[in-house]
Parts: structure tokens; C-alpha cells; sequence
């Protein structure tokens, strides 16, 4: 009988390279660890099954598989997660070849592996991050300032309150509230008038932890918003049921 | 005054006919019970239409019988006779298998002294029409009974309801969900059904594909499969597994589908008062992500023309998925003031408990979201923040909403200790971090206040296979309700780390509400 990852490679060859066919119990497992297929999470995006497969001696394989293959990058940002939860040796790695990596979905994705890492590596991968040509990877860089509560980022977070990407300046204004940067409080207000819901809502949102007297002063003007956060935000604020 | 009154009941549904004599002969008609039927739109032939598009009826579900009495039909004679009326277009009138109205303002007369039986057949959910019947002599109407004529409501089910089967996909080779099914199979028996999953694409999410809703009235039932237009791998299963007689499959709406046009995104809450206006089937939930994504709005036109179950929208903005079964469920509970308690997950009640426990306690099932120990949990302020953001921003304003809509109580309110994560592949938004125990699958009893429930496995705990040693079922068990009896399956990795949980991945038929077209004949007149 076929291994369930071989059944998996074989069904999802619609995402895959060839030769799927050609697995069998046979062959060895760094091979069918090699040839395994993510499948849709229930939010659409590909994901590795299993508990088994994170295992820290898979990291190698995986980071190979990473490297060598020209797989789509769906696939590949399922290996990365794939490689976070095997808690295994690969920042080093990872983080170098970054600079090198010229897909922005790529980039983000490495960024995005770095969350829980506590390591002086990760802040200079940041900070190159915040100045990256792709609005989605400054985005992910303005997402990674907020996990890193003792750092000072205030300069790419300044400079991500001034970006022209939506995406940018909601996670700038949400990592600015998290980490109480009151010097940069002057800097949300004018977002407020942004004609982005997200980026809106998450100045508000951040104003509210920073001054909140500052947040009461500023919302009636909210009340009413299109968008409905915004509008829940300033009403409570108010006390307006 | 009447001088002969008789309840007549002759099998299936119950007419009720007050039989009037006055005199010698009969100058007023009794009283008639509506006709309440279920629309005929099944497919009992197999010839790729809806039954109501055939020439004749084949199946018992088909039509609905109205009964006149041997005690009024014989005396129709002579000179006196009846004349229906059809008043309204929406439904068939037959006699003995043949047509004899299908319009508005079409008539036909009948004479005594056999009882006759009349058979209604109903085109579409939901509509309400009315027919004639006159008592003529020598032609001159003397009296005139109107009578409604009403059709069904779909209605989807609601955790109030019996629960008959339970259906879930299943992979039973080597990593397979072995544990997940088996949870089912081994506390169901018969009524776990397991569909294999690699002839639908290794896609679990069963209950996001459709949604079991019912119609009835009187006696009759049709079971209907409201087919999502999500379309992933699961897509044949509700024609291969379920279309048949008195089992139709439909959809509603079409083209692009977010992620909000999953059923798992579409529930019901059980029967409440609002303000006085009572909802006997519940309200439909389901949530909206943004005004991109948001559920397709023909599907919402569909549900909110029923009308018994008007729909809420809640804001599902903060999650990936974004399906309201990640948050929130009802269960039943006898000893509450409505028969029910709302379970909703909640940050500060996730925190208080952390703080509650051993910072030391061990967790290493989370080791791949980056946390070994309760501690790593707790001192995590980014974590913190964005679940604080989550509290305040979506699950208060969400109970808000609901505290308007259906009425909730904080005693009605059972708050469920968690905690969300922001996810890697989803750029801000969220899933919970501890297997989503409120996206339970819920096997309601006959009784309707007592249930089985499989909740997904929290693995809060140093080792993964002892369930008694672990601190989140200990303190999840003490805060269900009486009545409940929780099984904790294990769904981690088929479901939990790809973003489901259990309710996600299983699906329950449910028994439809008794005298379902009446309550819902009834609650028109509300309005």
C-alpha cells in the first residue's frame, strides 16, 4: 500500500513537478520527504500534514528542497513553514539568502518566520526589511517590528508612517501603538483621514493606547466611519451606545 | 348554533372539519384547517427537473391532502354544490391524480356524497396563498370559507435540534486521522457515517462544502443539501453521498467565492424572543470579513426571503478564515433561562487562566508556534497586544451585536479561555492558538437538552497521551454545562495546524422542528 504522503503527492500533482508516479514504498523516506506535497488549508493556502514531518533532523532536507528545486512558490512558503515547525537549525541559512532572494512573496515569508526568534540576526533583517523595493515585504518588516518589544525601530517605523502602500502604514500605525512610540503620536494623526478602513482603524487603534486622551479628542470625527471598526472604536470612546 | 360538530382525523395530516347542519339542509360551511405543504422540489424521477415542473406526482412528499367529509360531501347534492377557487398562482390543486386548478382565480365545483381528498402541490419555498371554497344552491354562492395556503420555509438547523448523523472524511493509511474518526465511530455507532477523503482531494472540510436545512409541514419531510459555491475537492460529495428522492441538492449563487461562501460560516442560533418577537427556528449567523468578502449576496437574499430565521452578520475580520464557527457555539443546557448557553472564546478569560496555572507547566505540542512553556505564553507582549486588539475590537463588539439581536444575557454568556495567534501565511490575521475548543461538533439528544460533544483535543500538556493530565480539559470540563458530555478528539494536525477544527470537519444532519410550517405560519402573522 502507498504511504499517505505518497496518496498526497499523487493527488496533488495538479501543484506539482512530474514523476509523482514513480514514488513508492520502495523508496526511501529523505526521498518521499523530498517528493511530499502540501495540501489547501482550510483558508486556501498550501500546508505540510503532519506531526511526524517537524521533526529538527528534516530541517537539512527541507532547506535542499528549498534551495534546489523549482518548485512554485506556494509551494515553497509551505516548506518555510514547514521549516519553522520542525524548530530546527535554519536562520542562519534563511536569513543569507535573503538578500539573494528575488521573489517579494519569498522575502515576506522569511520575515514572517522570524516572529518568535530572539536572536540579534533577525533586527538587521528587519531593518534592511523596512527598506525593501516590495510594499508586501516593508509590510511584513512593519508586522515584525511589533514582535520585537525591546528594540527600538523608530526610524523604520517613521519611515513606514510615511510610506504610500495601505498595507504599510496599517501595520506601522498597529506596531507604533503596540509599542507605545509616543514620540511618533503626531505623525498617526494625519492617517486618520487615509481612505483605507485598515489603516484607519489600526491609527485609531494605536492613538487610543498612545494618548488616549488624545483619541477621545479625535473621535467624534469617527463616529459614522465606513468603516465599522473605526466606528465601534470612536463610539466607545464616546460612550455612545 | 352548531347541531353536529365532529373532529375528523384520517391518517397523515390532521384536517380539522366542524361540520355545520342547520335544518334540513346545509346553509354554512365549517371551519378548515390551512393547507400547509412543502414545496415539490425534489427530483423523484431522476429526469434532471424539479418534480413541480412534471406532469404528474410520484411521491408522497409531493403534495399535501386536504380532506372534505363523507359528513359534508353528502350533503352536497341536488341542487347544492361546492366551488373551489384558486386565488393565488404558486401551487396545483388536484382531485384523484387529476389537475384541476393551477392558477390564480381558476375554479372547479364538486358534488356529493363521496368524501373527496384534494392534493395541493406547492412550487417554491415559503409562499403564502389562499383558496375559495363556496357553497352554492342553484347556483348563488350562500356561504364562503377562504383558506391559506402555505408552503415551507427552509430552515437550517440549529445545536437545539436532534442530531441523527454525524459525516466526516476519513484517511485511514499511515498518518492518516485514524484518532479524529475514530472518535466519532467509536461514540456514535451508526449514526458517524466517514466519506473517504482521497475521492475528494484529501479536502476535510465537510461542513464548509453544505449545509443540511430542512423543510416541513404536517407530517411531511425533505432533507435538502444547500450546496456552497466554495467548490474545492469536496465539491461531488453532496451529489454522490446525498442527492436522491426527497433529498435534493441546491445552490445559491455563483462565480468567485471567498472564503465567507463556506458553510462553516453559516449557523444557526436556537429558538429565542426578541423584544417580544419570537424566533421559533433561531437566526441565521454568519460573518462578514469586509465588503470584499463578505457571503454572496444571492445566497443572503435567499436566506433572508424565509424570513423566519432573519440573518445577523457578525464581523469575522480578524480571522483567516473567517468562518463565525471559530468563535462561538450554543449549547443546550435545560437549567438556563432560554435551554441554551452561548460559548464564546475570550482573551482575558485565556489570560486569567495562564495566570491561573504553573507558569512551568510544559507544552510541547507548541513548540512549532514557538512556545515550550505556560511562561513563554504569558510573557510574550506582542502576543498580548494582538489579542487585546482582538477582545476589544471584535469579540466584545460581536457579543454586542448579539446581546441587540438575539437577546443574550450575560448569564447566558459561558466566556472560554483562549487565545488567537497571528499567523504566519496571513499577513495580520488570525486562528486560535489552543485547538479552537467552541468549533465543536455538537450530537444533540433526543431530548433536546442533553448532548455528546467533540470538542478538539487542547494538548495542554507535558505528554501528549494522557487527556486526564491536562489542564485545559480540566478546566474546559468544569465550565460546560450540565447535560454535556464532551469527548476531546485529537485534530491537530489534519485540522487545528490547517487552520479547522473539529466542527469544521464534520457535518450533522439534524430532525427538523415539529410542526415546522405551522410555527412558521404563525410567525408571519407576528409581522
Amino acid at each position: 500500500m502507498l504511504s499517505f504522503l505518497s496518496l498526497l503527492a499523487i493527488c496533488q500533482t495538479s501543484l506539482a513537478e512530474p514523476d509523482f508516479n514513480r514514488i513508492d514504498e520502495a523508496q526511501s523516506i529523505e526521498y518521499k520527504r523530498w517528493r511530499m506535497m502540501p495540501i489547501p488549508t482550510r483558508a486556501g493556502f498550501l500546508r505540510f500534514v503532519g506531526s511526524e514531518i517537524a521533526k529538527p533532523e528534516w530541517t537539512d532536507l527541507y532547506l535542499k528542497r528549498f534551495y534546489e528545486t523549482d518548485e512554485p512558490i506556494s509551494i515553497k512558503l509551505a516548506l518555510l513553514d514547514l521549516i519553522v515547525r520542525t524548530n530546527g537549525n535554519w536562520q542562519k541559512s534563511l536569513f543569507n539568502h535573503y538578500h539573494s532572494e528575488p521573489e517579494p512573496k519569498i522575502r515576506r515569508g522569511i520575515l514572517e518566520m522570524t516572529k518568535h526568534l530572539d536572536i540579534d540576526e533577525k533586527l538587521n533583517l528587519i531593518q534592511t526589511a523596512a527598506n525593501d523595493e516590495s510594499p508586501i515585504v516593508r509590510a511584513s518588516a512593519m508586522r515584525a517590528i511589533g514582535y520585537c518589544p525591546k528594540t527600538n525601530f523608530n526610524k523604520e517605523l517613521e519611515l513606514g508612517l510615511e510610506d504610500d502602500n495601505k498595507e504599510v502604514l496599517e501595520f506601522a500605525a498597529r506596531s507604533v501603538g503596540w509599542k507605545k512610540v509616543t514620540s511618533l503620536t503626531s505623525k498617526l494623526t494625519p492617517l486618520l483621514e487615509h481612505n483605507s478602513g485598515d489603516v484607519r482603524y489600526q491609527t485609531i487603534n494605536a492613538l487610543k493606547k498612545l494618548d488616549p486622551q488624545k483619541a477621545l479628542t479625535l473621535a467624534p470625527s469617527l463616529v459614522n466611519d465606513s468603516d465599522a471598526r473605526v466606528d465601534r472604536i470612536a463610539k466607545k470612546l464616546l460612550n455612545i451606545r | 348554533m352548531p347541531t353536529d360538530a365532529k373532529l375528523i382525523h384520517k391518517g397523515g395530516p390532521m384536517i380539522l372539519l366542524v361540520v355545520l347542519q342547520l335544518g334540513c339542509g346545509i346553509s354554512e360551511l365549517p371551519e378548515f384547517e390551512p393547507v400547509y405543504g412543502i414545496p415539490n422540489i425534489d427530483d423523484d424521477n431522476a429526469n434532471g427537473q424539479r418534480d413541480w415542473r412534471d406532469d404528474s406526482v410520484d411521491g408522497e412528499n409531493d403534495y399535501q391532502t386536504f380532506q372534505l367529509s363523507t359528513e359534508l360531501m353528502e350533503q352536497i347534492e341536488g341542487d347544492v354544490a361546492l366551488r373551489i377557487t384558486q386565488l393565488d398562482a404558486g401551487y396545483r390543486i388536484r382531485q384523484n391524480g387529476k389537475l384541476m386548478s393551477e392558477d390564480a382565480d381558476s375554479s372547479f365545483e364538486l358534488m356529493g356524497p363521496e368524501a373527496q381528498t384534494l392534493t395541493f402541490e406547492f412550487q417554491d419555498y415559503n409562499t403564502m396563498g389562499a383558496f375559495k371554497i363556496e357553497l352554492l344552491k342553484n347556483n348563488e354562492a350562500i356561504d364562503e370559507s377562504v383558506i391559506k395556503a402555505a408552503s415551507a420555509p427552509l430552515l437550517l438547523g440549529h445545536h437545539l435540534q436532534p442530531a441523527e448523523q454525524i459525516y466526516a472524511m476519513a484517511y485511514r493509511g499511515n498518518g492518516g486521522n485514524q484518532n479524529f474518526v475514530n472518535a466519532f465511530a467509536n461514540v456514535l455507532g451508526e449514526n458517524f457515517t466517514e466519506f473517504d477523503m482521497s475521492d475528494y482531494q484529501y479536502d476535510v472540510w465537510i461542513q464548509d462544502e453544505f449545509e443540511f436545512a430542512t423543510l416541513g409541514a404536517s407530517g411531511l419531510r425533505m432533507d435538502i443539501v444547500v450546496d456552497s459555491i466554495r467548490d474545492r475537492g469536496l465539491d461531488d460529495l453532496p451529489e454522490d453521498q446525498f442527492e436522491g428522492k426527497d433529498f435534493p441538492v441546491f445552490t445559491w449563487g455563483s462565480g468567485w467565492a471567498t472564503s465567507q461562501d463556506s458553510f462553516g460560516n453559516l449557523e444557526a442560533t436556537p429558538p429565542i424572543t426578541v423584544d417580544g418577537k419570537e424566533y421559533p427556528f433561531g437566526r441565521i449567523i454568519y460573518g462578514k470579513y469586509s465588503s470584499d468578502y463578505q457571503v454572496n449576496e444571492e445566497l443572503k437574499d435567499f436566506l433572508s426571503s424565509q424570513q423566519m430565521q432573519e440573518p445577523i452578520e457578525l464581523d469575522v475580520g480578524f480571522l483567516c478564515v473567517g468562518h463565525v464557527d471559530e468563535f462561538y457555539t450554543f449549547l443546550p443546557d435545560a437549567s438556563a433561562p432560554r435551554g441554551f448557553r452561548f460559548l464564546i472564546t475570550d482573551v482575558n478569560e485565556g489570560y486569567n487562566w495562564l495566570n491561573s496555572i504553573d507558569s512551568g507547566h510544559r507544552i510541547p505540542k507548541y513548540s512549532g508556534k514557538g512556545y515550550n512553556r505556560v511562561s513563554q505564553l504569558l510573557n510574550d507582549s506582542a502576543l498580548y497586544n494582538y489579542n487585546q486588539d482582538i477582545q476589544e475590537n471584535y469579540i466584545e463588539p460581536n457579543i454586542d451585536i448579539l446581546r441587540t439581536e438575539i437577546g443574550l444575557k450575560d448569564e447566558e454568556i459561558i466566556r472560554v479561555p483562549m487565545l488567537f495567534e497571528e499567523l504566519r501565511d496571513c499577513y495580520g490575521d488570525s486562528a486560535t492558538l489552543f485547538p479552537g475548543v467552541v468549533n465543536m461538533a455538537v450530537f444533540t439528544h433526543e431530548n433536546g437538552e442533553t448532548a455528546d460533544v467533540f470538542v478538539p483535543d487542547p494538548f495542554f500538556r507535558g505528554s501528549s497521551d494522557n487527556q486526564s493530565d491536562d489542564l485545559y480539559i480540566q478546566m474546559f470540563r468544569s465550565i460546560l454545562p450540565n447535560g454535556i458530555t464532551a469527548h476531546f478528539v485529537d485534530d491537530w494536525d489534519w485540522y487545528h495546524e490547517q487552520l479547522g477544527e473539529v466542527h469544521c470537519g464534520s457535518n450533522t444532519k439534524r430532525t427538523p422542528p415539529s410542526n415546522a410550517a405551522v410555527k412558521a405560519f404563525r410567525f408571519k402573522e407576528q409581522d
